[in-house]
């Protein structure tokens, strides 16, 4: 039992049996000593062909994750964190969750109900267990100062960039709240995650490259940079590639759109970390390259599953839909919400900003077009006329002439919406 | 095999996770299976004290077969977890499979699934005759005698604790896709962008 009251985790002391000599000893609350050795499973996902065999295997192996989580679950707060900080085989079983848990977009067979229940429970768990590793403060008796709290999640990787992402998109949608005062929590106590985040843009930049180059296409960016490599012109296009990797794309795609999308959504601070980057500004033109390339190929190559195809176009659609939302989330928290909210001294930085992105964006024609359909440009420029009423007008009028210019370029018409009212003086 | 996701090229490209979280080897279920037997031994009755309790609240005449029925349930914990095993994994074994079968008629889907994930694949015969002298045993004494005395032996490590997040709400709700419903069946390259709309 720990001794104190009132004091933190990181600062108790408590006696415990040696394990050799028998004798009392004083050790601190959190101590590598105090852990169980569990030897916590690795998880496997449900069985895709859902022979009775493989069914059999994963229940037996998820139901020992199950129990352990539950275990877990009912420790006390000091013999909790004991396991957390100390045992690798828990953080492996969990990390091999998080890559490996079904989202919600893949493609999955229905499963028999018991395989679910044991998916759901793990699921849960999963997530209540991240859930308390990102509480430094469980009860009045039961907390951990907040300063060690942020050096025991960071330095043991309780938490890095990739696992705050699979959680987003596991569980953004539907515990939104909490994951959010989770994630909000974690970086304000250990802001070395902001670096990370930071330090992170750049692979996500490199994926969407990727990307392009499976397609045989390139960023003009990188284009203008960097010499072409001996033999790539020989790199096939989405409509020669095999239909496997045209389908791993998509997949890629989809996958990508939607984790940053669920990201942005739940953790707004990272569109700055993005935009630091220029991240909708490489997003558009990987928009304006890859979408119409994929999608094309999709639509026209001949497909022996008609099924396959109609799936790869639905997770195109979605991915084309996700970064137009990224895009307006960025915008949104970038340049609208702190001209909105009317917080800062310096809102004609955000409004510089604002005219910026939209005068870069230009030349991307039907990324614009397509954004300006799903969220109205003209309706922001009039929230900050309205907001900042020294708008530059000539700004303003050319940055929604193009998006015209972009509509008609697209070859496709604008549905307007009735003009609405102005305000009475 | 692994879907493509954003998330495994962070691991592998960017400089920001722990790079030997997950090998994807697959667990070694027997070590698991070995560390629950080994926690299951220490929680609270032994077989001693099963045996000591049978011989203390029987009759002379009932105790011979009380003893030769123990004798069944140890052979066949044996046979279940494997005779290589020293007398303590046995015993420990035996201790699991009393408490299984103290209040149960006969072999069920739970029983089974419970045996295998505790000890791994068993001979069904051993189970069977585990079953019925831990039965024979139990039938010499009151209805809840020996369940209450294993209940009050059991030892409650944690077990009375509330689980944490017991009374959060948790919603299964997830991202699924969010597409247009159609597949347009164009053959014209220009007509694609105009038939696509971002209008949901």
């Amino acid at each position: 039992m720990a001794t104190a009251q009132r004091v933190p985790l990181d600062e108790q002391q408590t006696t415990e049996p040696d394990d050799q000599t028998g004798r009392e000893r004083v050790l601190p609350a959190l101590h590598p000593a105090r852990m169980e050795d569990r030897c916590f499973v690795l998880y496997q996902p449900p069985p895709v062909t859902g022979s009775a065999a493989e069914v059999e295997a994963f229940l037996e192996q998820a139901q020992f994750i199950a129990e352990d989580l539950d275990w877990l679950l009912a420790l006390p707060h000091d013999r909790f964190w004991c396991q957390v900080v100390f045992d690798e085989s828990l953080q492996k079983c969990l990390d091999s969750y998080l890559r490996l848990a079904p989202r919600g977009l893949d493609c999955t067979l229905p499963a028999s109900p018991a395989v679910m229940d044991m998916q759901k429970h793990l699921h849960r768990s999963v997530f209540m267990t991240f859930l308390r590793m990102a509480t430094h403060k469980e009860s009045k008796e039961n907390f951990i100062t907040p300063a060690v709290f942020g050096e025991i999640i960071y330095n043991n990787f309780l938490f890095d960039i990739p696992k705050i992402l699979d959680l987003c998109v596991l569980y953004g949608k539907g515990n939104g709240h909490l994951i959010q005062k989770m994630i909000e929590n974690i970086f304000n106590q250990q802001p070395s995650y902001y670096s990370d985040l930071d330090e992170t843009v750049p692979t996500v930049l490199q994926v969407l490259n990727t990307i392009l180059e499976r397609c045989g296409l390139r960023m003009e960016e990188a284009a203008s940079s960097e010499p072409l490599k001996l033999g790539s012109t020989t790199t096939r296009t989405a409509m020669e590639m095999s239909t496997k990797d045209l389908e791993d794309l998509v997949l890629y795609l989809c996958d990508t759109c939607t984790t940053l999308y669920a990201l942005f959504d739940i953790f707004p601070p990272a569109c700055s970390a993005f935009q630091s980057h220029g991240f909708l500004s490489r997003l558009a033109s990987f928009y304006e390259l890859a979408v119409p390339d994929i999608e094309k190929a999709v639509k026209k190559r001949n497909f022996d599953d008609k099924s396959l195809q109609e799936d790869l176009w639905r997770r195109v659609s979605h991915s084309r839909k996700k970064i137009i939302e990224i895009a307006h989330l960025l915008i949104q928290h970038t340049c609208l919400q702190p001209i909105l909210e009317n917080s800062s001294e310096n809102i004609h930085l955000f409004v510089e900003d604002f005219l910026q992105i939209f005068t870069s964006l230009l030349q991307e024609k039907s990324f614009l077009a397509d954004y300006d359909e799903q969220f109205p440009v003209a309706d922001d420029v009039s929230l900050l006329q309205q907001a900042f009423p020294l708008l530059d007008e000539t700004r303003t009028s050319y940055i929604l002439q193009g998006i015209e210019c972009a509509w008609e370029s697209v070859g496709r018409k604008k549905h307007r919406l009735p003009p609405s009212r102005a305000t009475p003086e | 095999m692994a879907q493509p996701r954003l998330t495994g090229a962070l691991r592998s490209f960017s400089n920001v996770s722990r790079q030997d979280d997950y090998t994807g080897e697959p667990s070694d279920l027997k070590s698991k299976r070995l560390k629950r037997q080994e926690a299951f031994s220490k929680e609270g009755v032994t077989w001693k004290m099963i045996a000591q309790f049978i011989s203390q609240h029987l009759e002379k005449r009932d105790q011979q077969a009380a003893s030769e029925n123990l004798k069944i349930v140890l052979q066949t914990a044996r046979q279940i977890v494997g005779s290589e095993f020293g007398q303590e994994v046995i015993e420990s074994a035996a201790v699991f499979i009393f408490k299984l079968f103290c209040n149960k008629d006969q072999v069920g889907h739970e029983e089974t699934k419970a045996i295998r994930q505790m000890f791994g694949p068993f001979p069904s015969s051993s189970v069977d005759a585990a079953c019925a002298a831990v039965n024979r045993v139990v039938s010499l004494f009151d209805e809840t005698q020996i369940e209450t005395f294993i209940k009050v032996h059991s030892s409650s490590h944690f077990k009375d604790h509330v689980p944490f997040g017991k009374n959060i709400m948790f919603s299964f709700d997830t991202y699924t896709l969010d597409y247009l419903e159609y597949l347009p069946i164009k053959n014209d390259d220009e007509k694609l962008s105009k038939e696509f709309s971002l209008n949901y």
